[in-house]
């Protein structure tokens, strides 16, 4: 079976993680996604296995003559651009959408930074952390005391790759109707947003009632993190029917509807994980172990649903990295694997129809690196 | 002009966030998203993040047994989106159902735990789903708390953003080919998505000490008590937030790469680093950094950030009249689109408001 995005070709000039999560996205889906990067700007090897998975990797030098003409060249033969710079910078580059769409009016092209493309701080540069740090995530980390931080996985940048992919497929859809291209703009701090947007309200007589600090174990007693025996348990019985059948056992017996914080911590705190496990699984009440990353690793579902996938690779060998969670009956996704750095330069330039001898000498200009696949950071 | 999605109806059953978050983010884009509640009405129906994650939609209230209408509301749909605590559609239309009377339609499911896990049958509330997945790892500096919670729900609106070009590329697969399809997003398994390069290892390599320079993703504390974080990734944005610090000096010893193999001494630099910011209030070292094209962001607290200059003018807030709360403040969206542009058309609907015009719709074919 194929893919949704069969036949589209997307360019991808992002860096770091937000926007390669978007093309290899897009990736998944089915699209053809070429990574292009100049050869100065080496990415770091932990992230490339992760966001390159499913991309080709050219190096070319879009800042020299020969590297523009190349670059317009594969524009042409495209349907898709992902870019992340600050507003203008694309423009400076030659690359802006208006410019690209002047060749290819089809072209759909998305921008995806920082603070995005409108308001005071268009041209301000930043990374998933500052936009963090700008819209409450890093505060509410830390508590009144601490000292902020971040969320323990990078849930803005994977987002924000996330919906940007989603506005892509948006104006491919449009584009089916329309036979016109479109601009996508989406920034980490509008995904930030979006991951507060139950606490980013104000109306008249509004109270907010954030939780903060990382002190806190839950929103309510009956939803909560509880210290047992020997671990943690997780309790989620937020509707009346499962805490009636928590509260009818006998461990429970006097404690209220209301919920007493200190008495259920000192009932919880009596039995093992599993036994509570065992106990609340056969009274319905729902409940489940806290685990880290590392219990994860060894969590034979997490290989089993292809969650975590083992691969022998043969330029970085054996690795292992993420699957994909969506599940698609008739477009299912794919699950590719990350390109050496570089090592396909020379044959998109040829089925660009670029011949031995144009190669060699944008070879020897420096528009193209001297070998073919580099070594990552 | 019209959002992307202006041509697609889809019928939103369940009461999990993830699923009221996609219907969001479909409706935003244009979307006829019908929201089918049961007589008792959606649980989150009277909080004030009911009117944010459903606003833009339309609301029909359906009996469970109420056959007909729900019959003909599945033939007028595109697409059918469900996540429910139960881990049933409340409704009892699954793919096999819907595609009786709608050959091609796309039905996304947001499971919880999803079926091939041992807990399939458990609720996926935003709590266990992030518990099971390590987002409540302890951030306490000396391990001492075991576990911390975290307010933003990350999960479901996570899964509801994996959902969202799942849909999407479906409604392209369609519009190419003609055909439905059944599509799966369990919230447990997008966590993994989230993981992303943490889950990424070398078994067979060693991992070294990760020992990075002052600059790149630290907290200072600030003359005022506020706190910056600076994210210097490239070397070359070093230079400049030194010469605002006014020590320039310091830019031989903190890029000369032995300095990261001498732990002890990297960390007599961490300490030496974080003085000069006692010297000026956060704010005004945000100011100085952002003139200097560094980036370096003072910490707000989101009520702070939903006040700024350019939260309003970028739209990351927009303002609407709420049927409940009246003019209300609320995230904005997400995905701007030159020619499409998304819009809340609507705010969130009464429970059943839109019965009889959807009834009327259906009589006229």
């Amino acid at each position: 079976m194929s893919g949704a995005l069969d036949g589209i070709r997307v360019l991808d000039l992002c860096i770091i993680l937000a926007g390669p999560t978007c093309g290899r996205t897009l990736s998944e889906y089915g699209a053809d996604v070429i990574k292009v990067d100049p050869e100065h700007r080496v990415p770091a090897l932990t992230p490339w296995l992760d966001v390159g998975r499913g991309k080709r990797s050219i190096c070319l030098n879009i800042t020299r003559d020969a590297g523009l003409e190349a670059f317009y060249k594969l524009v042409d033969t495209s349907d898709v651009v992902l870019t992340g710079f600050r507003k203008g910078v694309a423009e400076r580059l030659g690359i802006g959408y208006e410019q690209l769409s002047e060749r290819n009016p089809r072209i759909v092209y998305a921008a995806i930074n920082a603070f995005g493309q409108e308001g005071p701080w268009a041209m301000r540069p930043g990374f998933d952390q500052n936009a963090q740090a700008a819209t409450g995530m890093q505060l509410r980390n830390g508590g009144e005391e601490g000292e902020p931080g971040p969320p323990p996985y990078t849930f803005n940048d994977y987002g924000t790759g996330i919906m940007a992919a989603y506005g892509v497929i948006l104006a491919l859809l449009e584009r089916e109707r329309t036979g016109r291209g479109q601009k996508v703009d989406t920034s980490l701090a509008y995904t930030a947003s979006t991951f507060s947007s139950e606490y980013m309200i104000d109306y008249e007589g509004f109270e907010s009632d954030e939780i903060s600090g990382p002190e806190a174990k839950g929103s309510g007693p009956f939803s909560r993190l509880y210290r047992t025996l020997d671990g943690w348990i997780a309790l989620s019985a937020e509707r009346d029917d499962e805490r009636e059948r928590l509260l009818q056992l006998d461990h429970f017996a006097g404690i209220s509807e209301a919920g007493q914080l200190g008495q259920l911590e000192t009932v919880f705190a009596s039995k093992s994980t599993s036994d509570w496990m065992k106990l609340l699984s056969g009274e319905g009440v729902p409940a489940t172990l806290h685990q880290t990353l590392r219990d994860l690793r060894s969590d034979s579902h997490a290989r089993d649903a292809g969650l975590i996938v083992s691969e022998q690779h043969e330029a970085f060998g054996a690795i292992e990295h993420g699957g994909t969670a969506q599940q698609l009956s008739q477009t299912p996704a794919r699950v590719g694997t990350s390109p050496v750095f570089g090592g396909d330069t020379e044959s998109v330039l040829t089925e660009l129809g670029y011949s031995r001898e144009e190669i060699d000498s944008m070879r020897a200009d420096g528009v193209i690196p001297q070998a073919e696949g580099l070594p990552l950071s | 002009m019209a959002g992307a999605l202006s041509a697609y109806r889809v019928l939103e059953f369940g009461d999990h966030p993830a699923v009221a978050v996609l219907g969001m983010l479909l409706a935003d884009q244009g979307a006829d998203v019908v929201k089918v509640e049961p007589p008792e009405g959606d649980p989150l129906r009277g909080t004030p993040v009911f009117a944010v994650w459903n606003r833009g939609k339309r609301s029909v209230m359906a009996a469970h047994d109420n056959c007909d209408l729900l019959k003909s509301l599945v033939a007028g749909a595109d697409a059918i989106i469900e996540g429910s605590h139960s881990g049933r559609n409340p409704h009892g239309i699954d793919s096999d159902s819907a595609r009786e009377v709608r050959p091609n339609v796309i039905h996304l499911s947001l499971a919880g735990f999803g079926d091939a896990h041992s807990q399939a049958s458990t609720p996926g509330t935003e709590l266990l789903i992030s518990a099971a997945t390590g987002v409540y790892t302890d951030r306490s500096k000396d391990g001492s708390e075991g576990v911390s919670f975290l307010a933003l729900p990350y999960a479901s609106i996570f899964g509801a953003m994996v959902a969202a070009p799942a849909l999407a590329a479906a409604l392209f697969h369609r519009e190419r080919t003609g055909a439905g399809q059944d599509v799966m997003v369990p919230l447990y398994d997008s966590m993994f998505t989230a993981m992303g390069s943490a889950v990424v290892s070398r078994p067979e390599v060693e991992a070294g000490p990760r020992a990075t320079s002052p600059a790149i993703a630290r907290f200072y504390k600030c003359q005022d008590g506020r706190w910056i974080n600076l994210n210097a990734m490239y070397e070359r944005s070093l230079r400049p937030i030194l010469d605002v610090l006014g020590h320039p000096e310091w830019f031989g010893p903190l890029t000369d790469s032995r300095l990261y193999d001498n732990l002890e001494e990297l960390e007599e630099w961490a300490a030496r680093f974080a003085e000069p910011w006692l010297e000026r209030p956060a704010l005004e070292w945000e100011t100085l950094m952002a003139e200097a094209g560094v980036p370096l962001t003072m910490c707000r607290t989101l009520r702070e950030w939903m006040e700024t200059d350019h939260a309003i003018a970028s739209g990351a807030v927009l303002d609407i009249e709420d049927q409940e709360f009246g003019p209300m403040r609320q995230v904005g969206i997400q995905v701007r689109m030159s020619d499409t542009p998304g819009e809340v058309s609507a705010p969130a609907p009464r429970l059943g408001q839109h019965n009889e015009a959807i009834l009327a719709e259906a009589r006229r074919g």
